[in-house]
C-alpha cells in the first residue's frame, strides 16, 4: 500500500494526455465530417447570387472535393497551426478566436468562481440544517433559479434592472460613450456591464452548486466521523469543517465537469446581453456553414471539456486521498 | 445639463462623484448647424468593409457612408438611361455616339481619406475586383453587361458594354463603390478579405472611418474637408449587437439612438416612449407564399396539386390577405398586389387582383374536380389529396405567423397546409432542388427590377436564377424581357404591366405583404427622408438641432482618450 | 473511595417518532470511579450506546434529555455546563473510542492530523509539537513506523491499525475516562485480542477509567471489574464481574451468558439452554407494561405483566431488576 514507483505515475499522466488529445482529434474530425454532410455550404445563404455562380465559388475553394481530400488538406494545415479562414467573418479563424474567446472566458470564469464559492457556502450551510425553515427557503429558491429557463432569467433581469429601473446597462460590454470617458469611469462602466450577465449566469451556477453541496454536505453530516470530531472537543465550526472537507469531493469534481457547459451556457447569455463571445460565434458559424470556424469552435469546446475533466481529476486527487493512489 | 446615465446606477453616489470630477467645464451653448453624435444599433457585426465584399445590410450601411458610387440613383429609383442620377464621385459623364460606352470624369476635388487624389485607375481596379470570380462579389452578376473599363489619365474612366441596354448607366454607376487602388496594389483577389483595407477602410465618403472594436462598435466621423461638404453630424457610432432583441432593448434604454427595422411587436411601446420617435419609410421587400408548379419528383411534369392553375387561383382567392398582413405586421406593411412592392408598379397601372372570395374559390375547386369525400375535410382528386407542405424558415417569426394564418384560412376551402419549419441551409437546399410544395418566401427588390427576371422567368429555373417554383410562362418571359430592355418608356411600362397581370393571373404565389420599414430613433434626431434603398442612404444630412443636443452629442470630433 | 469520577443518575433520553415517544434510555444510573473499568452489556437497541453518547452530551438530533437526568463528571454536570466548558472536557478529560474505525475516522485527513488535532484543540502546542505528540502516541498504540504512518490516510491502513489510531486519538491527552463503544466489534478475532491487550496496557500506564460498551460478555470478562446489564433502556442487573458470572440473577443476564460459547460451559445453570435468547427487543416506542423482559422470559408470571420491578440490592454491590428476587420460588428449573 505504500506509494507506487514514480515512473508508473508519469506514464499514466502521458497516457491521460494522449487520451485527451485523441478525444479532441475525434471531436474535431466528427465536426469536420458532420459540418460537410449537413445541407448547404458556406455560400448557401447568399441566395441573391444564382446557384450556378455559388457552385463555382464552392469549387474554387475546394468544397466540392471528396470529404477525405478536404480533410487531409485541413489536417495538414492544422498541423502547422493554420486553422484557415472564417468564411463568415472573412478573417483568419485564429483572429476571430482571439477576439471572442477571451470575452467568454472572462464572463465564464468570473461566473463559475462566484457560483462555486456562493454555491458551496449556501449548500454547506444548508447541508447541516436539513429540514429547517432556512434550508427549505433556500432549497425552494435554488430550485426556482435552477428550473427557470436560462434565457427567461436573462430577459427578466434586463426588463427589470435595465428597462424598468434603468439601474444597469442592458447589453454590450461597454457603453456608447466608453471611449470618451475618463479612466476611472471606464472601469466602472466595464463593471456595470458585467453585472447583469454575471448575475444571470451566477444565479444558475450557484443554484446548481448549492444543490450539489447541500446533498453532499448532508451525507457527510450524517457520517460517524462528524460525531468523532465533536467528541474530540472541536467547536461546531471545526466539526463543520470536517464534514465540509469530505463533502468537497463531489463538488470539486463537478467544478471541472462544468467547464464544457461554459460554452453552452454562454450561448444564451451572449445573445441576450449582446456579449459576442465563443458561444454566440459558434452558433453563427454553424448556421453560416463556416466550416473552419465551426470546427475550430468544436476544438475549443473539446479542449475545454478534456481540460475540465483533467482538472476534475487533479482537484479530486487533491481533495480526496482515496482516489490519489 | 441632463445628468449622464451613469448617475442612475446603484452605486450612484460613487460614480457620479467620479464623473463630476472628470467631466469637462460647462461649455457655452453650441449653435452651429454641424454637430451631434448618433449611436446606431446594428443587429450583427460586419465581416468586411471592403466594397466588393459587401454582402449584408450591416456592411452596406457603413460602406455607403464611407465610400461613393460614381453617381447616385434619384428618389424615383429610375434606372433607365441616366435620368434622375446625380453626380457623386463622377462630376460628369459622356455617352459614346453608339451608346456602347460611357466615359465618367471624376470630380477633381475628390480625395481619399488618406489625402490621395481619386484617379481613374481606382475605378478600373474596383471594376476588376468586383468582377473577378475569385473575389466572390454578390454584385458581379449585375455587372455582367460591362465588358471592361479603360482609363484616360488622370480622371476619366470609360465603361465598355457588351450590349445596349436601358440599364447601362445604372449598371456602371450604381452597383460599385469605388475603392482606392493605391491601397489594394498587393491584394490577392482570392484572399481579398485579408487586405487591411477591409477592417480599416479609406474611402471618399462624407464620413471617414475612426475605429472598429470587434464585437462592440464601429465609429465614423465627419470628413471635414470632403469635396461634397462635411456631413452635418460629427460622429456616428455603430453599436454591434448579437441580435435584434438586444438592440431594441438598448434603443429603449437610450444606449443607442437609432434602430431599424423595428419589429412590429415593439411598435406600440416605442410609440409610447416620449424620448423615441417612430418613422415609417418604404421598403423594397415583399413576402409571399411561393408555390411549386413542378413535380418535385420530375421537374418537367406539373406538380400533382399545385400544377393545377385552378388550385393555385382558388388558394389565392381563399386567402384573406388583408387580414393576414394586418395580423402580422399591424400598420407597418401593405398588401402586395403582385410579385413586387408597389414602388415599382407604374402609377397608372390597373392590375386585376384575384378577389378574396371563399365561395368562388370553393366553386373553382369543385369544378376542377377537387372534391371533399365523406368523412374527410380535405379535398382530393383522383386519389391525390389537396395537401401542401409549406416550408417555413426557422427563426422568422413573421413568416411563421403568416403561414399559421394561411393554414387556418385555407382549411375552410378543404386545403390542408402542413407547416415544415426548417433550418435555413436545409431549406435553401430543398428549394434549389425544387423539392417542396410551397415556401414562405421574402424577396428584396432592387431598383433595376432584375428580380422580376431572376425569380420568375423560365430561364431562371435551376441554377441560373431564383425561380425555385419553376414558374413557366412564355407570355411573362416575353413581356419582362421587353420591359427590361426597351428604351421606350411607354413600351417598357406597358409590357411590365402585362407581365405583372400575367403572373397575377397564373398565381404561382399568394402575394402577401409589401413591407414598410419602421425606424425607431431618439426624438432629437432629424433624419430627413429615409430612403427605400436603406435608412442609411441620407445619413450625411441627418441633423440634431443645436438646442436638443445632449452629452453624447458633445463628444464632437475629439479623438478617444 | 470518595466521590466517583463519573456519576450518572436517572438518565433519560427520548425521541419523538412517528410511532410515538421512544424512551431509548429510561432512568439509567451508575457510577464509575477513577481508574475503574465498567462494562455495559446488552443487545443492540438496548440504549447502551446512547447512554455512552449522553455522557459527552452527544445526543443525536431529536433526542430529548429529561430534566431530572444528571451526568456528573469531575464535579461538573455534563448535561448543563456551557458548550465551551463541555468542549474542554470532550477529548481531553473524557474521550471516546468509536466502534467502526473506518467511518469514524475522517477519510480525507491524514491519521496524524486527526490525532494531532486533539492536541491542537485543547492545548496551546504548535502544529509541529502536536504532530510530534501524535506520532509518539501512534507509536505508543503499537503502530510500526509511526512517523510514516501518520502521514497516511485511513484507507491506507488495515482495520486493526485504524482502531489503534482511534485509540491514539482518544488517549493522546491521557483523559480521566475513556468510553470505548464496541472497540473490537469490527475487527477479526486475533486483532480483537491485540486491541484489548493494548487497551489494558494503556489503562495501567495512564491510570484512566474505562467505560466499556459491548454486547460481548467475553470482552467484559477480560476487561471490566464491574458490569451493568442493560435491557430496553434500563439497567436490569449490576454486579462485580465475578459475581455476575458466578451468580447471574436476572434471566436476561443468564441468557446473555448462555450465548457466549466460552462462558456457557462454565455456567452451571445454562447447560441445556439455547444459546440465544428467543424473541427480540421490543421497539422503544412500546415497552411492555410491567417487566420489559417478560415476553422473552421463561419464568414470567402474572405479576411481571402488571408490576414494573425495581432495581433492588441483593448483595452489597449486586443489584437486580427482577421479581424473582422477592419470589425465588417462581424460578423454573
Amino acid at each position: 500500500m505504500l506509494s507506487r514507483p514514480k515512473r508508473a505515475h508519469s506514464s499514466r499522466v502521458v497516457a491521460r494526455l494522449l487520451q485527451s488529445l485523441f478525444v479532441v482529434w475525434a471531436a474535431a474530425t466528427a465536426a469536420f465530417v458532420l459540418m460537410r454532410l449537413a445541407p448547404g455550404d458556406p455560400y448557401t445563404t447568399r441566395i441573391d447570387v444564382p446557384a450556378n455562380e455559388r457552385a463555382q465559388w464552392s469549387a474554387q475553394r475546394g468544397f466540392d472535393q471528396p470529404i477525405p481530400v478536404q480533410y487531409v488538406k485541413w489536417l495538414r494545415n492544422l498541423a502547422v497551426g493554420d486553422f484557415g479562414q472564417s468564411s463568415y467573418f472573412k478573417r483568419p479563424v485564429l483572429d476571430v478566436l482571439r477576439d471572442v474567446l477571451p470575452r467568454t472566458l472572462l464572463l465564464m470564469s468570473l461566473a463559475l468562481t462566484a457560483s462555486v464559492l456562493l454555491g458551496m457556502a449556501i449548500g454547506a450551510w444548508q447541508g447541516t440544517r436539513v429540514g429547517t425553515t432556512g434550508d427549505s427557503l433556500l432549497s425552494t429558491g435554488s430550485l426556482l433559479a435552477y428550473s427557470v429557463p436560462e434565457f427567461w432569467l436573462g430577459i427578466l433581469l434586463v426588463q427589470l434592472f435595465a428597462q424598468s429601473l434603468g439601474w444597469l446597462p442592458a447589453s454590450g460590454m461597454v457603453s456608447t460613450e466608453y471611449e470618451y470617458l475618463p479612466l476611472s469611469a471606464r472601469i466602472v462602466d466595464r463593471l456595470r456591464h458585467l453585472v447583469l450577465p454575471l448575475t444571470a449566469l451566477t444565479l444558475l451556477g450557484t443554484s446548481l452548486f448549492a444543490r450539489f453541496q447541500r446533498s453532499s454536505m448532508r451525507d457527510a453530516w450524517n457520517e460517524p466521523f462528524v460525531q468523532t470530531a465533536r467528541a474530540k472537543g472541536l467547536t461546531e465550526r471545526g466539526v463543520r469543517w470536517h464534514a465540509w472537507r469530505t463533502a468537497l469531493v463531489p463538488v470539486v469534481t463537478m467544478f471541472g465537469l462544468m467547464f464544457p457547459s461554459l460554452l453552452g451556457g454562454a450561448v444564451f447569455v451572449e445573445s441576450i446581453f449582446s456579449w459576442p463571445g465563443m458561444g454566440h460565434t459558434a452558433v453563427l458559424a454553424v448556421n453560416a456553414r463556416d466550416y473552419n470556424l465551426a470546427v475550430a469552435a468544436v476544438i475549443v469546446g473539446s479542449v475545454m471539456t478534456v481540460s475540465g475533466s483533467l482538472l476534475a481529476d487533479v482537484l479530486q486527487r487533491a481533495v480526496d486521498p482515496r482516489t490519489a493512489a | 445639463m441632463t445628468p449622464l446615465r451613469y448617475s442612475r446606477l446603484l452605486a450612484g453616489a460613487l460614480v457620479s462623484t467620479l464623473l463630476l470630477a472628470c467631466s469637462p467645464e460647462q461649455q457655452p451653448l453650441d449653435t452651429r448647424e454641424e454637430g451631434g453624435t448618433v449611436a446606431i444599433g446594428l443587429s450583427g457585426e460586419p465581416a468586411s468593409l471592403l466594397p466588393p465584399l459587401v454582402g449584408s445590410d450591416h456592411e452596406q450601411a457603413i460602406v455607403e457612408v464611407l465610400y461613393d458610387r460614381l453617381a447616385d440613383i434619384g428618389p424615383a429609383l429610375a434606372t433607365v438611361g441616366d435620368a434622375g442620377f446625380t453626380p457623386r464621385l463622377a462630376s460628369s459623364w459622356q455617352w459614346a455616339g453608339d451608346s456602347m460606352s460611357i466615359s465618367f470624369t471624376l470630380d477633381e476635388r475628390a480625395r481619399w481619406h488618406d489625402g490621395q487624389p481619386v484617379v481613374a485607375d481606382d475605378v478600373k481596379r474596383t471594376f476588376e475586383l468586383y468582377t473577378n470570380p475569385l473575389v466572390e462579389s454578390s454584385q458581379a452578376a449585375l455587372l455582367a453587361n460591362i465588358d471592361s473599363v479603360s482609363v484616360s489619365p488622370p480622371r476619366t474612366a470609360t465603361f465598355w458594354f457588351k450590349r445596349r441596354s436601358p440599364q447601362q448607366f445604372y449598371d456602371a454607376a450604381y452597383h460599385m463603390f469605388i475603392a482606392p487602388a493605391h491601397l489594394l496594389q498587393d491584394a490577392d483577389p482570392a484572399e481579398l478579405s485579408l487586405a487591411p483595407l477591409g477592417r480599416s477602410p479609406v474611402g471618399t465618403g462624407r464620413f471617414r472611418f475612426v475605429q472598429w472594436n470587434s464585437g462592440d462598435r464601429i465609429e465614423v466621423i465627419a470628413d471635414t474637408t470632403n469635396f461634397r461638404g462635411r456631413a452635418i453630424l460629427d460622429r456616428v457610432i455603430y453599436r454591434l449587437f448579437t441580435d435584434v432583441g438586444a438592440a431594441v432593448v438598448s434603443l429603449f434604454t437610450g444606449e443607442i439612438d437609432f434602430f431599424s427595422p423595428l419589429p412590429a411587436d415593439d411598435l406600440e411601446k416605442a410609440g409610447k416612449t416620449p424620448s423615441l420617435r417612430v418613422v415609417a419609410y418604404p421598403s423594397l421587400k415583399y413576402q409571399l407564399m411561393l408555390m411549386n408548379v413542378r413535380n418535385p419528383a420530375s421537374v418537367e411534369e406539373p406538380h400533382p396539386v399545385l400544377g393545377d392553375l385552378a388550385v393555385r387561383r382558388a388558394l389565392s382567392m381563399a386567402t384573406n390577405r388583408e387580414r393576414v398582413v394586418r395580423a402580422v405586421f399591424d400598420s407597418t406593411a401593405g398588401v402586395a398586389r403582385g410579385p413586387t412592392t408597389g414602388l415599382f408598379i407604374p402609377e397608372n397601372a390597373t392590375l386585376r387582383e384575384l378577389p378574396f372570395d371563399v365561395a368562388a374559390a370553393r366553386a373553382l375547386l369543385d369544378s376542377a374536380g377537387w372534391q371533399i369525400a365523406a368523412n374527410d375535410s380535405v379535398r382530393a382528386k383522383n386519389g391525390v389529396r389537396l395537401r401542401i407542405e409549406v416550408l417555413v424558415p426557422a427563426g422568422s417569426p413573421n413568416r411563421d405567423r403568416m403561414a399559421v394564418l394561411l393554414q387556418d384560412q385555407l382549411r375552410a376551402v378543404g386545403a390542408e397546409l402542413v407547416l415544415q419549419r426548417l433550418e435555413i441551409n436545409t431549406l435553401i437546399t430543398r428549394l434549389e432542388r425544387a423539392n417542396f410544395d410551397a415556401f414562405m418566401h421574402g424577396w428584396n427588390m432592387s431598383p433595376g427590377l432584375v428580380g422580376l427576371r431572376q425569380v420568375w422567368t423560365t430561364g431562371s429555373f435551376g441554377g441560373a436564377g431564383n425561380n425555385y417554383g419553376g414558374y413557366r410562362s412564355p407570355t411573362y418571359d416575353a413581356n419582362i424581357d421587353s420591359a427590361l430592355s426597351s428604351f421606350d418608356p411607354v413600351v417598357a411600362q406597358r409590357t411590365l404591366i402585362r407581365a405583372l397581370q400575367t403572373i397575377i393571373d397564373d398565381a404561382p404565389g399568394i402575394w402577401l405583404a409589401e413591407d414598410g420599414a419602421i425606424a425607431g430613433m431618439h426624438e432629437r434626431i432629424e433624419p430627413g427622408v429615409l430612403s427605400a434603398t436603406g435608412w442609411w442612404h441620407g445619413l450625411p444630412s441627418w441633423r440634431i438641432p443645436a438646442d436638443k443636443r445632449n452629452d453624447r452629442d458633445r463628444i464632437g470630433l475629439t479623438p478617444a482618450r | 473511595m470518595t466521590s466517583p469520577l463519573l456519576s450518572v443518575s436517572d438518565l433519560r433520553v427520548s425521541f419523538q417518532t412517528d410511532a410515538g415517544v421512544a424512551r431509548a434510555v429510561d432512568g439509567v444510573s451508575f457510577t464509575v470511579s477513577a481508574g475503574e473499568t465498567v462494562g455495559i452489556v446488552g443487545e443492540s437497541g438496548c440504549g447502551k450506546t446512547l447512554t455512552a453518547l449522553s455522557l459527552l452530551r452527544l445526543i443525536p438530533s431529536g433526542g430529548k434529555l429529561a430534566p431530572s437526568s444528571r451526568v456528573e463528571f469531575e464535579g461538573a454536570d455534563m448535561l448543563s455546563i456551557p458548550e465551551r466548558e463541555l468542549r474542554a472536557v470532550r477529548g481531553r478529560r473524557m474521550a471516546m473510542i468509536f466502534q467502526e474505525p473506518m467511518t469514524a475516522l475522517n477519510p480525507v485527513l491524514t491519521v496524524g492530523d486527526q490525532v494531532a488535532e486533539v492536541v491542537r484543540v485543547h492545548t496551546k502546542r504548535s502544529r509541529s509539537e502536536a504532530w510530534a505528540l501524535a506520532v509518539a502516541m501512534l507509536a505508543r498504540v503499537g503502530i510500526p513506523d509511526a512517523a510514516a504512518r501518520a502521514a497516511q490516510y485511513p484507507h491506507e491502513l488495515s482495520g486493526g491499525m485504524r482502531q489503534r489510531v482511534m485509540i491514539a486519538m482518544a488517549l493522546v491527552l491521557e483523559p480521566a475516562l475513556v468510553i470505548a463503544d464496541e472497540p473490537t466489534t469490527a475487527l477479526d478475532v486475533t486483532i480483537q485480542a491485540q486491541i484489548l491487550e493494548l487497551l489494558r496496557e494503556l489503562r495501567e500506564r495512564i491510570g484512566m477509567a474505562v467505560l466499556l460498551i459491548t454486547h460481548d460478555l467475553g470482552v467484559v470478562a477480560e476487561m471490566a471489574s464491574r458490569v451493568l446489564v442493560m435491557y430496553a433502556g434500563e439497567v436490569v442487573e449490576e454486579a462485580p464481574v465475578e459475581s455476575l458470572f458466578a451468580q447471574p440473577i436476572h434471566p436476561y443476564t443468564e441468557g446473555l451468558l448462555a450465548a457466549v460459547p466460552s462462558l456457557a460451559l462454565a455456567s452451571q445453570t445454562t447447560q441445556e439452554r439455547l444459546r440465544t435468547i428467543p424473541g427480540t427487543v421490543p421497539p422503544p416506542t412500546a415497552w411492555p407494561s410491567g417487566c420489559r423482559f417478560r415476553d422473552r422470559c421463561e419464568h414470567a408470571w402474572e405479576r411481571c405483566a402488571t408490576d414494573a420491578p425495581a432495581l433492588v440490592q441483593v448483595q452489597p454491590a449486586h443489584r437486580v431488576r427482577c421479581h424473582l428476587v422477592q419470589e425465588p420460588e417462581r424460578r423454573r428449573t
